[in-house]
């Protein structure tokens, strides 16, 4: 008996872990950047081959247990190991681990390793307890100067911006992070205060911020936004016209996505994508609507960044959020935001 | 009267435990049995293991601390520390002469030497001292810079080793200074001279670290 | 063994104390040691388990507010509907396991730390070791059994410094198990006014850890000397069990690692405490002041020392249940061990490559990102011997006779978690793929799993196996099935789940969800059934101490061999007298750990201390 259940008991561990990945859909959070697509792929190959693994391994403890279980008369063999075998799953085992692991250097080179791409666009991040601040060179593309000593809570001025620097003339700070896509970007991450972790999902980007470090890390985010749900009616005349439906107004609602007085609309391409601005009282959320395929469809361009390395008892809610915008929006929202 | 005493043969390998050596007590050994000598000396290197990783963690965080620091201010190590480091090594000598005259026989000269050996000990102990006291006068503190930061502790350290070595010297001298009546072991002999030529090296790393990358 | 042999083999050894006080309080007998040892683990045990039902329930309860904080935001303030909405969520706040978000990490640093130490460092040591490896290698007591009662009795300080943390102003340290500073080296850094300059938790958690590792240090020696030198006649290296070559090379582990965590922890309490520079940097802006008093440290150089310590603590605490499971597996399958000298060659591949990847757990701490490559190559290539180990697990119960009796079912399961757990290594130590998953519940699941439970699956059939020697009774068997099949259940469900949390990026250590992407539906599923599942889990550990109980008080009695293993302990009575071995007589040795189902052999199994000639002249030769 107990064989039976032990074996029926690996079986659902085995199914129900396999259809626990398999069934999760998606498997992973939206992926936006360029150097994610391979760290994808190198985790769904990890995933393919341990899941094998994991199956043929879990299968084998319970065919031997069942098949081997105690019957009477029956005499176990008295067999001491098989130094052929050992040595073959050795080197087998050696082989496929490091193999696998050299093919994923290539994108840790390319984050870390690679020299950094030319004119980027720098963005400064500074991580303090329980927030980011963002600091953009303005339209002189290099940033001020920075030291502790110019710290200043009273006039906003956690990153520490030297006062007297012409770089920093035109730079500016928010609290939310925008990128423009196709360009590569730099981030410089620190942290005034104690360790914390920057980290957004649908980057595949992770890194710590340490106080007395900066670690620069470059991406190139290559999408513009992540499908929300199509659209039923097709609005585009309206749009056009910097108008939104009640009709749109009540699926947003539905979806939980709220639109308030302020929100703004306007059309990127006219008669095909159109911006959406939902909430700029807080944290921006830009949203798209595409016309594709003789439909309209909502996509998002925020995202969510969060802290990933403990830092305090505000830890959990250490959030900002990454705005993805087009190049040419990029330009206006430098233009718009430096001083 | 002989003053070493050997230990049965038969006794150490695997096959039981040995017999306890009548007038020895247990010795903290096994339920009251005398342990083989060779299980001390393996007990004190397998102590040494430890103690070495400590310094070893020590002395790279001093070299890690050391490379990033732009706030490094090196501290002048108290001459002192010159009259210690010879302290230390002619102690080592000493009692290495010590165990020469333990091994030929030599009472006397055992008891002279390890005498010396244990009083350049505290020696040592004082100068150590008078270095700390020569430094805080100076105006130098625990938190007045990293580098003063690990001079004590490098120091607060090998000292609080070598309070234990010259325990250990001195309970041998006085067991040698008693030695008319029991002749003292040359088990804990060997033992406190081992522990304490590591303490010297230790020392003469740490001495050498702190000089020359200041 | 012939009678003058004997007779000359019959030392005189101490009578046990009879003051109780002596006997079984301060102790210098390694089985009194190890069960004291083995009773602050279990104590221990419940306590970490305790704390984590709380914070999960609070867990889940976050996931309902924060579900419900969504639906508020699309209703108009003051409506009917906004209000209910409201008063569920105050309800919600303010049940008896709601947390505040520094309570909640004070509990989680807390419950790591505790099963950490307390638990997965002393019970497979300490406790098991203790008691059954002098008996095993055939010796009367532990090389230094006054030094091992020292090292239980700081243990014992440890935990009582510890738990101290609980009730001190400031309240328990909130850094995480891991303590990482500048959090826990800059008193003020909780923010808030939270265990400000008064707060002595972390002191004490610091302190605590420092005693700890001072104890295991001491434990350490006494565990190396004697199995390299109180081996009775013919016990050859070679022919030890597993389980003392396990403990032997946990033992080289926690002797080169608890070292460095002494210094990483001295340095911090001085950082916290004198303001000197080691870890914290200069310039910190923390509770809106610049500290001046601090220049130039090094976070990271916490995080190199303390890993430097902790991946061979992850050992520490699974190799034990690596030789026990090898252990059990050969003596209920009836077989010998498939390729013993590869599981020896195994573990000290382990021990030794296990300090050369300490760097795995910072990939994305801002380290040299070249060190990183190296250290992934070499986590690979640690993952070897432990696949070596489990391929050779499965070798040994093939074309064996499996009798399923409850420490069987226990290590089979240990087998089953040890796959699970080390296949999110796979993609953790790769530091690429460590980019999205770093610090996400997927690495929670992965080290709860192989560290967590695979080690606790060690010890319970370390129970269950060694409990009629110790007491001679039985332990009652359906009840520890179920409690096996119950538990084994749960802790899969648990931490399987956790790795999909992972894989949609859940951050850990989070007291709340004030993220979009942590209160959808999917994660707020997830949530409720690890909750419901470990409440589950930990309520089937009721079973485990009924049986203990009952076992205690009814048992069956047991004989000298109730499972006819072939180790020394079986050789004695049950339960050992205070000499270990009948009259002090210690047996002698004269074949292999492993000798099930010899051919042409009179039993299935032959004793290591049985005759020479029990080994017939026409078996194969011993490995
Ligand atoms: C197949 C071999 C293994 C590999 C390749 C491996 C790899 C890793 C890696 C890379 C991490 C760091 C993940 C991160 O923080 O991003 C990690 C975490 C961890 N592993 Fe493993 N591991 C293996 C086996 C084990 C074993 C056998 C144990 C314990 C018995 C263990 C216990 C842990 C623990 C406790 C942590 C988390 C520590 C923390 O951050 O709090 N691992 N593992
Ligand atoms: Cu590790």
């Amino acid at each position: 008996m107990t064989p039976v259940i032990f074996v029926l008991v690996i079986l659902g561990l085995v199914v129900g872990t396999v259809a626990g990945f398999a069934l999760k859909a998606p498997l992973l959070p939206d992926l936006i950047t360029e150097h994610g697509r391979i760290i994808d792929q190198q985790l769904v190959l990890t995933l393919y081959i341990t899941g094998a693994i994991f199956a043929i391994a879990q299968l084998g403890l319970a065919y031997l247990i069942y098949k081997h279980r105690h019957r009477d008369g029956v005499k176990a063999s008295y067999l001491q190991g098989s130094t052929k075998l050992e040595y073959t799953w050795t080197v087998a085992t050696l082989v496929l681990f490091v193999g696998l692991n050299l093919m994923g250097q290539g994108v840790w080179a390319q984050m870390h390793l690679n020299e950094k791409p030319a004119r980027p666009v720098n963005i400064e991040v500074t991580a303090m307890q329980f927030k980011w601040i963002f600091r953009y060179p303005g339209k002189d593309g290099n940033l001020g100067a920075r030291a502790a000593e110019y710290i200043n809570p009273a006039e906003g001025n956690y990153v520490g911006k030297d006062p007297d620097d012409a770089n920093g003339d035109d730079d500016f700070q928010l609290l939310s992070m925008s990128v423009p896509y196709g360009i590569p970007v730099v981030v410089d991450i620190r942290s005034i205060d104690v360790l914390h972790g920057f980290a957004v999902r649908e980057m595949r980007l992770k890194q710590d911020a340490v106080p007395g470090l900066s670690v620069n890390i470059p991406f190139t985010v290559e999408k513009d936004g992540t499908l929300e749900f199509p659209l039923s009616g097709n609005y585009a005349a309206d749009l056009d016209k910097g108008e939104l439906p009640d009709a749109l107004k009540h699926e947003l609602n539905a979806n939980k996505l709220v639109w308030k007085d302020k929100a703004s609309l306007r059309a990127l391409e006219p008669g095909r994508v159109w911006r959406l601005t939902l909430d700029p009282d807080s944290i921006n959320r830009p949203y798209l609507v595409k016309l594709e395929n003789g439909r309209l469809n909502l996509y998002r361009s925020w995202y969510e960044l969060a802290c990933m390395e403990l830092c305090g008892y505000g830890h959990y809610q250490m959030r900002s959020q990454v705005n993805v915008l087009s190049p040419v929006e990029y330009a206006e929202f430098v233009e718009k935001n430096s001083p | 009267m002989p003053l070493t005493q050997v230990q049965p043969k038969s006794a150490l390998r695997a096959g039981g435990p040995p017999p306890v050596a009548p007038g020895e007590p247990g010795d903290g050994g096994s339920r009251g049995q005398r342990l083989p000598d060779r299980s001390y000396r393996l007990a004190l290197y397998v102590v040494l293991a430890p103690v070495t990783m400590t310094f070893a963690a020590l002395a790279s965080s001093y070299i890690v601390r050391r490379g990033i620091g732009g706030d490094w201010r090196a501290v002048e190590l108290p001459a002192v520390l010159w009259l210690n480091s010879f302290a230390l090594l002619f102690s080592s000598v000493a009692l290495e002469a010590a165990r020469r005259g333990l091994r030929e026989g030599r009472a006397g000269a055992f008891t002279r030497w390890w005498l010396a050996a244990t009083a350049l000990g505290v020696a040592f102990l004082g100068g150590q001292a008078l270095a700390w006291f020569q430094l805080y006068a100076a105006g130098v503190g625990m938190a007045s810079n990293i580098s003063a930061s690990f001079l004590y502790l490098l120091t607060a350290f090998h000292t609080l080793h070598l309070l234990i070595g010259v325990g250990a010297l001195a309970w041998v001298a006085l067991l040698a200074l008693r030695a008319r009546v029991a002749p003292p072991r040359r088990l804990v002999a060997d033992l406190a001279a081992v522990y304490w030529h590591f303490l010297d090296g230790l020392w003469i790393f740490l001495f050498a670290l702190m000089l020359v990358w200041r | 063994m012939s009678s003058e042999a004997a007779a000359e083999h019959a030392v005189h050894v101490h009578q046990a104390p009879t003051n109780p006080i002596w006997r079984y309080v301060f102790s210098t007998d390694h089985k009194v040691i190890g069960i004291q040892y083995w009773i602050l683990a279990l104590v221990s045990a419940f306590v970490g388990m305790g704390l984590s039902v709380w914070f999960r329930l609070h867990l889940l309860n976050q996931g309902h507010v924060a579900q419900l904080t969504d639906q508020l935001s699309l209703l108009v303030e003051g409506s009917a509907d906004y209000n209910a909405i409201k008063a569920k969520i105050d309800a919600l706040q303010t049940a008896w396991y709601h947390m505040e978000p520094s309570q909640y990490l004070g509990i989680l640093t807390m419950h790591g730390t505790i099963l950490v130490f307390m638990v997965l460092t002393t019970a497979p040591m300490g406790g098991f070791g203790n008691y059954f490896l002098p008996i095993q290698v055939g010796a009367l007591d532990m090389a230094f059994p006054r030094l091992n009662m020292l090292s239980f009795w700081l243990t014992f300080l440890s935990f009582v410094t510890l738990m101290a943390a609980f009730f001190v102003p400031g309240g328990s340290p909130n850094a995480g198990w891991t303590g990482y500073p500048p959090l826990s080296a800059v008193p003020d850094s909780q923010g808030n006014g939270y265990q400000g300059p008064g707060g002595w938790g972390q002191d004490l958690w610091v302190l605590s850890i420092a005693i700890f590792c001072f104890a295991s240090l001491v434990g350490a020696i006494n565990f190396i000397v004697t199995t390299l030198d109180l081996r009775t006649k013919g016990m050859t290296l070679m022919r030890m069990p597993l389980t003392c070559w396990a403990w032997f090379v946990t033992a080289i582990l926690a002797l080169l690692s608890f070292a460095v965590l002494l210094v990483a922890g001295l340095l911090l309490l001085l950082d916290r405490n004198l303001g000197t520079s080691f870890y914290v940097p200069g310039d910190l802006f923390v509770s809106n002041k610049l500290l001046v008093d601090h220049k130039g440290g090094s976070p990271l150089l916490f995080q190199h020392l303390f890993w430097f310590f902790g991946h061979p603590e992850v050992y520490i605490a699974i190799v034990p249940g690596m030789g026990l499971a090898s252990h059990l597996l050969s003596s209920f399958a009836r077989k010998p061990v498939f390729g013993y000298r590869a599981m020896v060659y195994a573990i000290f591949g382990i021990g030794v490559l296990g300090f050369f990847v300490w760097g795995h757990h910072m990939f994305q701490s801002g380290m040299s990102p070249y060190v990183a490559v190296a250290f992934s190559v070499m986590t690979m290539v640690v993952g070897v011997p432990s696949a070596i180990k489990t391929f050779n697990w499965l070798g040994t119960i093939w074309g064996g006779n499996i009798r399923f009796q409850s420490p069987m079912l226990y290590a089979l399961g240990f087998v089953s978690l040890f796959v699970t757990g080390g296949i999110g290594g796979i993609f953790l130590g790769q530091n690429a793929v460590d980019i999205y998953f770093h610090d996400t519940y997927f690495v929670v699941g992965h080290f709860h799993m192989i560290m967590g439970v695979a080690a606790i699956f060690g010890m319970f059939a370390g129970t269950v196996y060694w409990f009629p020697k110790v007491t001679g009774k039985m332990m009652n068997e359906p009840l520890s099935q179920a409690h096996f099949w119950c538990t084994f259940l749960g802790v899969n469900v648990i931490f399987i789940v956790m790795h999909l949390m992972g894989l949609e990026g859940h951050p850990r250590r989070y007291s709340g969800f004030a993220f979009e992407f942590l209160s959808s539906d999917y994660m707020v599923r997830m949530h409720t059934i690890v909750t419901h599942t470990a409440i589950f889990t930990a309520s089937a550990q009721v079973l485990f101490l009924i049986n203990l109980v009952y076992s205690l008080a009814a048992g069956k009695k047991a004989g000298d061999n109730p499972w006819e293993s072939t180790s020394l302990e079986w050789a004695t009575t049950s339960p050992p007298p205070f000499e270990n071995f009948k009259d002090g007589v210690l047996p002698e040795v004269h074949h292999g750990p492993y000798e099930y189902s010899v051919p042409d052999a009179a039993k299935d199994y032959i004793m290591q201390h049985d005759p020479p000639e029990a080994r017939p002249a026409t078996a194969p030769a011993p490995h």
